[in-house]
C-alpha cells in the first residue's frame, strides 16, 4: 500500500517525510499537480466499488486501489501545453480540477488533509468554530466599513490589531511583499482609507503577552512550542524578526488541548498548526489554525518528532469517522 | 511567464473556497510587475507591506528533483551535492533578519501563500 504525496517538488519538510517513509519501506508516489497533464497521467475507471485505475509519471505507476493515504501539501497549479488560448486554458483547468480531484477525492482513504475541508477553514469560520469548541479567541470584526472599525474600537476601548484574512504574501512590482500584523494607533483610526476596498479583519490587540505558542497537532499527538519574542517587532508579529526568537516546550491547559482536538474534528482535519497568545495569567487566546502550516523549524529548534508523527499517521492510514 | 502574461492571471492573492485548492505556478511569484495602486484604492490590509527578503541562499546552487528518490537535491558550486532536507532548514515564513529558509528563495512556503486556491485566468 502506497502513500500518495501531492506537493511541490521543492519543499524540505516533504523531503523529510519521504525519507522517513522510505526508511520504513513504505512505498511512495510523490507528484506536484503542475505535472498534470504533461507528465502525469490519470487513467481511471468507475468500478462496482468505486474508482480504480492508475496514476503514472515517467518514473512510476500507482494503482489507485493501492493508495493507503494521501498527504495533500499545497501542490501547485496544473501546467498546460503551450499554444492554448486563454479560454482553452480556463476550460482545461476546470476540466482537470473536476476530473483529477473528482477521482482522487472519491477514494476512501485517509487524507492529511482532505482538500475541501482545508479550504473550508476560513479564518472567520475558524474563530466561530474555535469559540464553540471552548477555545478563547480575540474580539474580532470583519468589515469593509471604516466607520464600523471606529465603532468597534470605541466599544472595545482597547487597541486594535489588523492582519490579513488570507495570504500574507503578495507578488507585485516585480517582487514579493508581506503584510505583518499591525497595531492600530489613534491616527490609524482617523485614516482608514482602503478599508472599503475589500473585507478586513480587526481584532483586539492582545497585551500583555507572556509568549506566543505554535501548537502542531498531528492526529492525536500535540507538539506545543512557546515562542518568546526578543524585540519590539517580534512582539507585534513574531514572523517579522526570527533572529530575536527563542523557543521552549510548553504544555497547553487540558481544556485548550481538548478544544484543539474538537476544532480539528469539527473541520474534519487531522493536521493543524494553531497559533496562540498566552497572557501572563496563563490564558491561551487562539488566533488561527493553519491546516498546512510549517513545522520543520520547530522540529529543529525543539526536537519535536513531527515528521515521525506524520509518517505514523500516513502509514497507518486510519480514517477517523 | 512574462509580466504581461502574469497580469492575466486572476489575482496575486488567493481566495479560498474551492474544493481542490491549488497553489500558483512556482514562477508566478517572481514575475508580477503590476505596481501598487494609489492610496485610497489600495486595500488597507496592504498598507505597510514590506519586501520579503531574497534570502541567504546563494544563487549559485542548483536544485534538482531526483525522481527516483522523490526528493530534491542541491548542487553547490564546488560540485558537491546534498539532499535539500540536509541543506535547508525547513523554515516557517519569510524572515526579515534570518534569511529565507524554505528552500527556494523565490517561492514562499505554503503557509504564507494563504489558503491555496489558485485558478488560472
Amino acid at each position: 500500500m502506497t502513500v500518495l504525496i501531492l506537493a511541490r517538488d521543492i519543499e524540505p519538510q516533504v523531503d523529510r517525510v519521504v525519507e522517513e517513509l522510505t526508511e520504513r519501506g513504505i512505498p511512495i508516489f510523490r507528484t506536484d499537480l503542475a505535472a498534470f497533464p504533461t507528465s502525469l497521467i490519470l487513467d481511471a475507471r468507475l468500478g462496482p466499488s468505486g474508482w480504480d485505475g492508475v496514476l503514472a509519471n515517467p518514473h512510476r505507476q500507482l494503482k489507485l486501489s493501492d493508495i493507503r493515504s494521501v498527504w495533500y501539501r499545497h501542490p501547485s497549479h496544473f501546467v498546460f501545453p503551450d499554444g492554448l488560448t486563454r479560454p482553452e486554458r480556463r476550460h482545461a483547468a476546470a476540466e482537470a480540477r473536476c476530473g483529477l480531484s473528482g477521482v482522487l477525492c472519491s477514494l476512501d482513504v485517509l487524507w492529511v488533509n482532505f482538500p475541501s475541508r482545508e479550504a473550508d477553514a476560513l479564518k472567520p469560520r475558524q474563530l466561530a468554530v474555535a469559540r464553540r469548541c471552548g477555545l478563547r479567541v480575540p474580539e474580532t470584526a470583519v468589515t469593509n466599513c471604516a466607520n464600523g472599525v471606529r465603532v468597534f474600537a470605541a466599544e472595545l476601548g482597547r487597541p486594535l490589531a489588523t492582519k490579513n484574512l488570507s495570504a500574507a504574501v503578495i507578488a507585485e512590482a516585480g517582487g514579493l511583499h508581506t503584510a505583518y500584523t499591525r497595531r492600530l494607533e489613534q491616527a490609524d483610526l482617523d485614516d482608514l482609507c482602503g478599508v472599503e476596498t475589500t473585507a478586513h479583519l480587526f481584532q483586539r490587540f492582545i497585551e500583555p503577552k507572556a509568549f506566543e505558542a505554535r501548537v502542531t497537532v498531528v492526529g492525536d499527538r500535540v507538539f506545543a512550542a512557546g515562542i518568546h519574542a526578543g524585540s519590539e517587532a517580534a512582539r507585534l508579529d513574531f514572523r517579522s524578526d526570527y533572529a530575536s526568537l527563542t523557543y521552549s516546550v510548553v504544555t497547553p491547559p487540558e481544556q485548550v488541548t481538548a478544544g484543539m482536538r474538537a476544532f480539528l474534528r469539527a473541520f474534519g482535519l487531522s493536521f493543524g498548526c494553531f497559533d496562540f497568545a498566552v497572557t501572563p495569567d496563563g490564558e491561551w487566546i487562539m488566533f488561527e489554525c493553519n491546516p498546512f502550516g510549517q513545522y520543520g523549524w520547530l522540529e529543529d529548534e525543539l526536537g519535536f518528532p513531527i515528521t515521525s508523527a506524520l509518517v505514523d499517521l500516513l502509514a497507518d492510514g486510519v480514517v477517523s469517522r | 511567464m512574462s509580466s504581461d502574461e502574469c497580469s492575466l492571471w486572476r489575482d496575486p492573492l488567493f481566495s479560498p473556497g474551492d474544493g481542490f485548492p491549488l497553489g500558483p505556478p512556482l514562477e508566478f511569484w517572481a514575475d508580477c510587475a503590476d505596481p501598487p495602486s494609489t492610496i485610497g484604492v489600495r486595500p488597507y490590509s496592504l498598507h505597510g507591506v514590506v519586501p520579503v527578503p531574497t534570502g541567504s541562499y546563494p544563487d549559485s546552487v542548483t536544485y534538482d528533483y531526483d525522481a527516483d528518490r522523490q526528493i530534491t537535491t542541491v548542487r553547490c558550486t564546488d560540485g558537491s551535492s546534498v539532499t535539500l532536507a540536509k541543506h535547508t532548514k525547513p523554515g516557517p515564513t519569510p524572515a526579515s533578519t534570518s534569511g529565507y529558509t524554505d528552500g527556494d528563495p523565490k517561492n514562499p512556503p505554503p503557509e504564507e501563500m494563504g489558503q491555496p486556491d489558485y485558478q488560472a485566468d
